[in-house]
């Protein structure tokens, strides 16, 4: 199925190799949480909500990040889910955004207290976890939490020795090399917080291949940051 | 950009209908391809006439092999929609790869009509397909108003009116009354394979008789299940195709009959009669059709159609049968071999209905002999493409700097090569030195072919189709373009060379290995020798450093060649020939070919580096290795031959193969011919050969059975084998010189990979012999009819089988009588022919039905 992924430079839904899916941005979508976003790019759609900051039972100095990942059963573009949490792969994800986020949150301001957050995949068309990554990072200004900086994430895809951005659920699925190469960034900064990427088989990744996955992510990310900053300098400027 | 939600329902794998909901961006930044457009300004523009012609998908299904071999619909004028492609694929997925590759290389324009805003025409619209290229139509009518704009759907007929390409066009002919059931669609027949109501399998026509048929059914994993089918249940379908069967008697008798394919090439006629399973069956449905040109020759019938003559076509393929063809100048098609593609069988009419393809050249001539031969194993002759060709280095290449600093240089020693004469692709070279303890260093230098075919490449890729070099009676087809074969890798004497050494250290008295060593390499060939020089020098025994090589390297290769045998290798013999070419390259005289102790000399290292090869990448690489293997052979055919030989007084034991090695060194009679012929009948009785990737079969199957070798790869000839080219990535890899290509740690693509090897070394195979029979028919054909004295090889049902040792031919002759009740002889009037007794025949060769034949008749016995 590989060969199919690009069909005279354009990729299935029409767009070429560094292109984004277009998405939107929602904010204040619940009333009842902290802060709640929905983030969605092309058919991929994520909400997050934030509970707190709260004050933490034990009063300990530094507060804690809990992180729930829920997935709707009619969310895949294949079959209905099975599965709808803790699975190896959302447990291993929230382990990961638990981490992000603690080191993206400034503790300092907001000491003995407790955030907790949740993440519900509405519609899974590839990318889930980077567009998981952006609702968050939305849902947390919306809540008012003190951040460091934005976190941004983007994934890519690599077939045929041409790397892609942002890979469809579709292309997730055929046979390469490398299907999702994710990264987060620090949206000003430019910091990576975070790489991660799944592999067929044993085969391996090579330097020159990371390098250029890599520059196209951050690439990305740098697109992402520049929609998310625009709107939240549109909703939040008085 | 516009996106689009597409929403289509789908059938899951289980069964289960779903929606799949995918998007669609509608751009307005794609170009028109025309060069004469002032507005798209694309780089990439080959559209330049007034007239363009855009295909719809019905033209692509049916004018493809019209288009592959015309320079009407050329790429100046032609464009192809993306719409029609994609539909296209949902109907034949076979003929959609070979079309993307056949359209990348001529450099057509696609028009990516689904993702443009002004052409996108919606999902669910009646009639998409057509709607799609009618709305392209209309779009390039606006864009380009100066510009003709033409659709191409089944009205090419018309546009062509008056031209003699018009004979290539696949034509429809009316109905009549059904001699043929309808076949079942593929949906119901899918459904009831399912149930277990019909069976899929592959339809195969006895080559004897083509109203014969049998279908073997896969089974579960190892298990196969044949059926036969005979005469009108065969419904139309052709040899090769896939097909849908219906079981409609004699099923209770559930026996399992060995029916091998191919295997026996005719030079006469009948040889051997297959018995046809019990089990009767019918074609309800073809599944997947062969697609396929074939080739052969046309007789006129002299009946007219709408102003065409209907013409049969014979193709050289007895499975296939005849092809009826309109033409509309028969006369030019007349005495010459074409190619045919079959493009309709309607249950009407008795003859599949066919087009033509191409004229390949007048029957008399032996250029068009060879290419037919090609054409029917399915080697590509096609020349290389220009990105292929562009891969290749300059021809006044020199070592460049970097190369001679991270080689080992082995200038000094003294290295020779000893190949057939006349070789031109020289891939392999020796040395041996002595060492200063008094051992044996030994290397074996292997042409660095990898160097210049760099993974990926459009070489590579070229080079991974193509598998082998073919090599002809008078020609060869390269599988690497000339400069790298003939010049750049090939170690000529007297010239420095990149190589691949593998240097062995030996103790020269027990020809034990102390030390093996790989690397890349600088030879510098002192001699290029053929077989009977090297020979020759040996026996001259002057003191000179390369005599003295060559009389190390054979002291060692005669222990070596021992201990193997001590091990069970097998000493098989095969017939074969050489041919003396006139100055028109026609077989002039045929003779056994003439092996020299050198031959085994070479034979023998070049075993010991792909021994020594294969253990190393799979000790480095134990999933994604090549290499080769040798199943076991078919005992219940080897117990038949055993239980002839042992009406004779001869022995045969084939339970282990070292067993069956010693029994054949056993077999001894005043006909030194004998051992011979006992030799080549075991090897009729073994399995083939194959490249396999090492995650496919556990390690105890890597056996190498003909060889005794616990694991074997083919390290030696990368000029003529992609085999080799594989492993030497693999080695390089394994001995950190290079990373390993992307490609090579995928095992899915290894494996078919290796397939396709296989495939096209049987079928390279194949066509050697066939050159060989060819040319085999020309010299009788200059000689006149001969007489030759034979060897009784088999009795069969209705005659004997013989074969006559001095040129290597092989065939059966009919005779009166019948077989003995312990079929190891003739009877005939009151003469007996025994097995493995002498005979004298007449060969004389026939010409009939386009078929070129050997015959043999019997004279007298001796």
């Amino acid at each position: 199925m590989s060969d199919e992924i690009l069909f005279y430079g354009l990729r299935q839904d029409g767009r070429r190799p560094s292109d984004l899916r277009h998405s939107s941005i929602n904010v204040g979508v619940i009333h009842s949480a902290d802060g709640s976003a929905c983030f969605s790019q092309g058919n991929t759609k994520v909400m997050a909500f934030i509970q707190g900051p709260k004050q933490n039972r034990f009063e300990k100095e530094k507060g804690k990040i809990s992180c729930f990942l829920t997935s709707a059963r009619f969310s895949t573009t294949g079959e209905r889910k099975k599965v709808i949490r803790g699975d190896k792969k959302s447990s291993e994800f929230e382990e990961f955004l638990k981490g992000m986020m603690e080191s993206v949150i400034l503790f300092e301001n907001i000491p003995h207290s407790d955030i907790d957050i949740y993440i519900s995949v509405l519609q899974d068309d590839g990318s889930v976890e980077s567009a998981a990554i952006n609702a968050v990072t939305l849902a947390l200004i919306d809540a008012g939490v003190p951040m460091k900086d934005f976190l941004i994430s983007c994934s890519c895809g690599y077939y045929n020795s041409t790397a892609i951005l942002d890979v469809t659920y579709t292309e997730g699925l055929s046979y390469s090399v490398i299907s999702e190469f994710r990264i987060a960034v620090m949206g000003a900064s430019g910091l990576v917080a975070y790489v991660n990427y799944e592999q067929f088989g044993s085969s391996k990744l090579s330097l020159e291949v990371t390098k250029e996955l890599m520059a196209l992510a951050i690439e990305g990310c740098r697109q992402v940051h520049f929609l998310i900053r625009e709107f939240c300098m549109k909703t939040y400027s008085y | 950009m516009e996106p689009v939600i597409v929403s289509v329902p789908k059938k899951s794998r289980r069964g289960n209908i779903f929606n799949s909901v995918r998007c669609n961006y509608l751009r307005n930044d794609l170009p028109c391809y025309h060069s004469a457009c002032n507005y798209c300004m694309s780089s990439f523009a080959p559209l330049k006439s007034e007239t363009i012609y855009i295909l719809s998908f019905d033209s692509l299904l049916t004018y493809f092999s019209f288009l592959e071999n015309q320079d009407f619909l050329a790429p100046s004028n032609t464009v192809f929609p993306q719409s029609s492609f994609v539909h296209m694929k949902k109907l034949d997925l076979k003929l959609y790869d070979k079309m993307k590759i056949f359209i990348e290389d001529k450099q057509y324009a696609v028009f990516p009509n689904e993702h443009h805003k002004e052409t996108y025409v919606p999902i669910n619209t009646p009639n998409r397909a057509n709607i799609a290229v009618e709305v392209l139509k209309g779009y390039y009518s606006k864009h380009l108003p100066d510009i003709n704009v033409v659709v191409i759907s089944n009205n090419l007929e018309a546009i062509l009116a008056g031209s003699p390409l018009l004979d290539k066009l696949p034509v429809v002919i009316s109905d009549g009354p059904a001699l043929f059931p309808d076949h079942i669609s593929y949906d119901q027949a899918f459904t009831l394979i399912k149930q277990g109501d019909l069976y899929e399998g592959v339809f195969h026509v006895l080559r004897e008789d083509r109203g014969k048929a049998w279908v073997s059914i896969n089974k579960g994993v190892r298990a196969e299940l044949q059926v036969s089918v005979e005469g009108k249940a065969g419904n139309r379908a052709i040899d090769g195709d896939i097909v849908a069967v219906k079981i409609i008697g004699g099923m209770e008798v559930e026996d399992k009959i060995e029916l091998d394919e191919g295997v026996d090439v005719v030079v006469t006629g009948k040889k051997t009669q297959k018995v046809l399973p019990s089990i009767q069956a019918e074609v309800v449905c073809i599944i997947k059709h062969k697609y396929k040109h074939y080739c052969g020759s046309i007789r006129r019938t002299g009946f007219i159609h709408n102003n065409k003559e209907i013409c049969m076509f014979s193709p050289i393929n007895p499975k296939i049968p005849e092809i009826q063809l309109l033409c509309l100048f028969p006369h030019l098609l007349e005495d010459k071999r074409i190619s045919v593609e079959i493009s309709s069988w309607p249950a009407h009419s008795e003859h599949p209905i066919g087009h033509m393809v191409r004229i390949i050249g007048n029957i008399t001539d032996l250029a068009t002999e060879s290419e037919v031969i090609l054409l029917e194993h399915d080697v590509i002759i096609k020349p290389f493409t220009q990105a292929a060709l562009n891969c290749l280095p300059a021809k006044d290449w020199t070592i460049p700097q970097e190369e001679e600093k991270s080689r080992l240089n082995l200038r000094d020693r003294c290295v020779a090569s000893v190949d057939p004469p006349g070789c031109k692709d020289i891939d392999d070279a020796l040395h041996c030195s002595l060492l200063a303890n008094g051992n044996y260093e030994i290397g074996v230098h292997i042409a660095d072919v990898t160097y210049f075919v760099k993974a990926n490449s459009s070489l590579d890729l070229e080079a991974s189709e193509r598998c082998t070099t073919v090599y002809l009676v008078e020609k060869r087809t390269d599988m690497l373009p000339g400069v790298l074969t003939e010049v750049l890798c090939s170690l000529v004497s007297n010239q420095d060379r990149l190589a691949f050494s593998v240097i062995w250290e030996i103790d020269p008295k027990t020809a034990r290995i102390i030390n093996t060593q790989f690397g890349k390499s600088i030879i510098h060939s002192r001699a290029s020798l053929s077989y009977k020089t090297a020979q020759d020098l040996i026996n001259a025994n002057k003191p000179d450093e390369l005599t003295q090589s060559l009389k190390r390297l054979m002291h060692i290769s005669k222990l070596l060649r021992q201990q193997r045998i001590d091990e069970g290798a097998l000493e098989l013999a095969s017939t074969e020939v050489k041919f003396e070419l006139d100055t028109e390259k026609q077989g002039k005289d045929i003779a056994l070919y003439q092996t020299y102790e050198t031959n085994s000399m070479v034979e023998e290292f070049m075993l010991l580096a792909n021994v020594a090869v294969g253990r190393k990448i799979v000790d480095t690489y134990p999933a994604y290795s090549i290499l080769r293997r040798h199943p076991p052979p078919k005992y219940p055919e080897l117990g038949v031959l055993a239980s002839k030989l042992q009406k004779l007084n001869y022995s045969l034991l084939y339970s282990t193969s070292s067993e069956l090695s010693s029994s054949l060194n056993h077999i001894k009679s005043s006909d030194h011919y004998l051992n011979t012929i006992v030799r080549m009948q075991v090897t009729r009785c073994m399995n083939q050969a194959v490249y396999f990737c090492s995650s496919e079969f556990d390690r105890l199957e890597y056996h190498h059975y003909g060889l005794a070798a616990q694991i074997y790869t083919h390290f030696t000839s990368p000029i003529r084998r992609y085999a080799d080219i594989l492993v030497h990535r693999l080695l390089s890899a394994s001995i950190d010189v290079e990373s390993l290509p992307d490609s090579m740690t995928d095992r899915r693509i290894m494996q078919k990979i290796c397939r396709r090897m296989n495939f096209r070394n049987r079928m390279s195979q194949f066509a050697e012999r066939t050159s060989a029979n060819l040319h085999t028919y020309l010299v009788f054909k200059n000689r006149g009819s001969s007489e030759e004295e034979a060897i009784v090889t088999d009795i069969l049902e209705f005659g004997v089988n013989v074969m006559i040792p001095k040129i290597g031919l092989e065939g059966a002759i009919d005779l009166p009588g019948n077989i003995s009740e312990d079929g190891i002889s003739w009877i005939m009037d009151d003469k007996r022919i025994l097995l493995y007794s002498h005979l004298l025949v007449k060969i004389e060769i026939s010409f009939e039905h386009f078929r070129k034949t050997i015959n043999l008749k019997l004279l007298k016995t001796i």
